[in-house]
């Protein structure tokens, strides 16, 4: 299986950018109209496509993907993760939403289960959320933090307009003890490469078969991009995370997710990965409408054979999900013993089913999210200075 | 308060009411049109002020009505020529009103006069109908639509129905084969989840097969259930005292050891 050519999305695939008039001095703002050029950027008094309320058509969603809105959140920034809740096991950290909806199109995307804003959002007051953080920081102060940008939108697919990972890498450096995940399906890394970090900043990747990511993950980067991306990341010392989520049953699965182990294994040492997770298709079942609507029939996850699981989400049939992990990590675990991949979103019984424990009692799970992050970036500031 | 005759008043909105008005009850005007009592040839009508929107009117009328019943009714005040604020009319029967939400009500409205019976009577909604969006056209669907409700299905069941019919004419292209045959309700639905989920269904056959094959103690009785994305044998015993139970838990032995026997 070779490296089929994917176009990823970039700026270049957004039709326009309307930016709040209250923002207009903002950074991004200023870097909008520099990037755009003129006819594709607009001052508005108001949110754009606004008489556009309640659930979105599929044309409204398409469309929701090319336009962006710069504007000030007005809220709280700072949430639980959604893996915290009774009935699911998880690895429980805070999300900070930077913006809202994606301009990458996964046929997946749990977005299409909520998402009601007809136009891509970027908020413009990181200072706000940054000054939450520190007010979190004195209440939590012996605590280590943990910080996810992914939940609503890609942590970096957007970051070149934004630039965001820069002043969150820098402000992490101030608190060491603190982690920060970037969660993306792009290969939007160069941005921040060069900004000095603390060994707090995970760079995560979603990874997929490359098949996979050809039909299922639309204007993401393919996987060499992914792994290419990863590999800088890791020359810069930035600790990875690799999420295999979601696995997608298809004809050959196996094939795939094997060959996808090989290019893994092949790029990167388990110590270079400290965190992997693996995950399978699920997704609410209101959105399936959509993703038939705006995907047709022919996807593997819009004729995925899925039921509705305890939590109410459409999932594989149990054993299929325990077989598909068991088979990854056991592929994993052929390369060398030292990878540790954990389950995410998953119930206790196929925890119990693919790996044989129950998170808590599974050694090396709490230092995957944080003792092996610090760790790993202290070993090789070690070998950096020669020791 | 005018007061005219049905005969004097065009029935333009007879958008087929589910439920005859009351006999006890005048029927009502408004400009000429008649809003109530379709089925009637004579008696008195109240006609409402003139000056009243026909948007605020109506609800007030009939403040419950399926979605089939307000499509029919829709096609009637279009074909009248009547201008109404329709957004308004539809947020006060909880509906918004849209592109998609119009081209539903188009399409509905022209469904055959069985369908639209079944629909009416199950009271279906638009999201029970939004596996319709994925498709451009209907035709295809509507002979075993027709055929299923000639099986009187329940809303729930049907609406699943449906939505296997349109996924497995998007992924096969054509359901005689899958349902030309079927004679009743769970026939057909056994067919269409036999084709939309093959490798669970044969999973699932499998394991009802093996379940009977087992040597399960006597006076206990086992089968194959599914709980969704969850599979596996239930078992009942009904004991008296340990010794009893003792013995169920001896003679399961066998059990595991002709799964272990055949690699499960």
């Amino acid at each position: 299986m070779g490296f089929d050519s994917v176009t990823e999305f970039s700026l270049r695939d957004i039709d326009h950018v309307y930016i709040d008039s209250k923002v207009v001095g903002s950074s991004v703002a200023r870097r909008a109209f520099n990037l755009f050029e003129p006819s594709r950027v607009s001052i508005v008094e108001a949110e754009p496509f606004a008489d556009d309320k309640g659930e979105l058509s599929a044309l409204q969603f398409d469309r929701s993907k090319k336009n962006i809105y710069l504007t000030e959140f007005k809220g709280t920034f700072f949430k639980r993760c959604p893996g915290a809740r009774p009935g699911l096991t998880c690895c429980n950290y805070f999300v900070l939403n930077l913006g809202l909806q994606c301009n990458m199109n996964c046929s997946y995307c749990y977005l299409q289960s909520f998402i009601n804003t007809p136009v891509m959002k970027i908020y413009t007051n990181i200072e706000q959320a940054l000054n939450e953080l520190e007010v979190m920081g004195r209440d939590l102060s012996g605590e280590t933090l943990r910080v996810g940008t992914g939940e609503v939108i890609d942590s970096l697919s957007l970051d070149p307009l934004s630039l965001y990972s820069r002043e969150l890498i820098r402000f992490f450096r101030k608190y060491p003890k603190w982690k920060l995940e970037f969660k993306t399906k792009s290969s939007q890394v160069d941005q921040f490469l060069d900004v000095e970090h603390a060994g707090n900043v995970v760079v995560s990747f979603s990874m997929n078969p490359q098949n996979v990511i050809a039909s299922e993950e639309h204007g993401t980067a393919s996987l060499l991009g992914r792994l290419e991306a990863a590999a800088k990341c890791r020359d810069r010392g930035f600790p990875l995370a690799f999420h295999f989520d979601p696995m997608i049953w298809h004809d050959g699965w196996r094939e795939s997710y094997a060959q996808l182990v090989r290019e893994v294994t092949a790029r990167f040492a388990p110590h270079e990965v400290p965190i992997s997770s693996v995950g399978a298709l699920r997704f609410q079942p209101e959105q399936r409408h959509l993703m038939r609507e705006r995907f047709g029939l022919s996807s593997m996850v819009t004729s995925a054979e899925v039921v509705s699981s305890a939590d109410g989400k459409l999932r594989y049939d149990q054993s299929v999900r325990e077989e598909m992990f068991e088979f990854l990590i056991g592929e994993f675990r052929k390369h060398s013993a030292e990878w540790r991949i954990f389950l995410c979103m998953e119930t206790p019984e196929t925890w119990l089913g693919a790996v044989k424990a129950m998170p808590k009692s599974v050694v090396g799970l709490e230092q995957a999210f944080d003792g092996r992050v610090a760790r790993v970036f202290g070993a090789r500031k070690e070998i950096e200075k020669g020791i | 308060m005018k007061i005219t005759h049905v005969a004097q008043c065009s029935k333009v909105l007879d958008f087929g009411p589910r439920t005859p008005w009351p006999e006890r009850l005048p029927a009502f005007g408004w400009r000429g049109l008649l809003l109530t009592g379709f089925d009637r040839e004579n008696g008195h009508v109240i006609e409402l002020d003139s000056e009243e929107l026909l948007e605020k009117i109506w609800p007030d009328i009939y403040p419950k009505l399926s979605l089939m019943e307000l499509a029919r009714f829709y096609r009637c005040v279009e074909k009248a020529g009547l201008a109404l604020e329709w957004p308004t009319f539809f947020f006060a029967y909880g509906m918004r009103f849209s592109d998609d939400f119009t081209a539903l009500l188009q399409r509905i409205v022209t469904l055959p006069a069985d369908v639209q019976r079944w629909c009416v009577q199950k009271d279906l909604s638009v999201r029970d109908l939004a596996a319709f969006k994925a498709l451009a056209d209907w035709a295809p669907i509507l002979p075993w639509w027709q055929k299923m409700v000639t099986f009187e299905p329940s809303r729930t069941e049907g609406v699943r129905a449906i939505e296997w019919m349109v996924e497995l004419f998007l992924m096969k292209g054509d359901l005689a084969p899958i349902l030309a045959d079927v004679t009743n309700f769970s026939e057909m639905v056994k067919q269409m989840r036999a084709q939309r989920f093959p490798v669970m269904d044969a999973k699932d056959q499998l394991a009802e097969r093996l379940v009977k094959e087992l040597p399960w103690p006597k006076k206990l009785e086992a089968r194959y259930v599914r709980n969704g994305d969850k599979a596996g044998f239930e078992v009942k015993l009904f004991v008296r005292n340990t010794p009893e139970l003792q013995k169920q838990i001896e003679g399961l032995q066998a059990v595991e050891s002709e799964l272990e026997r055949r690699g499960l």
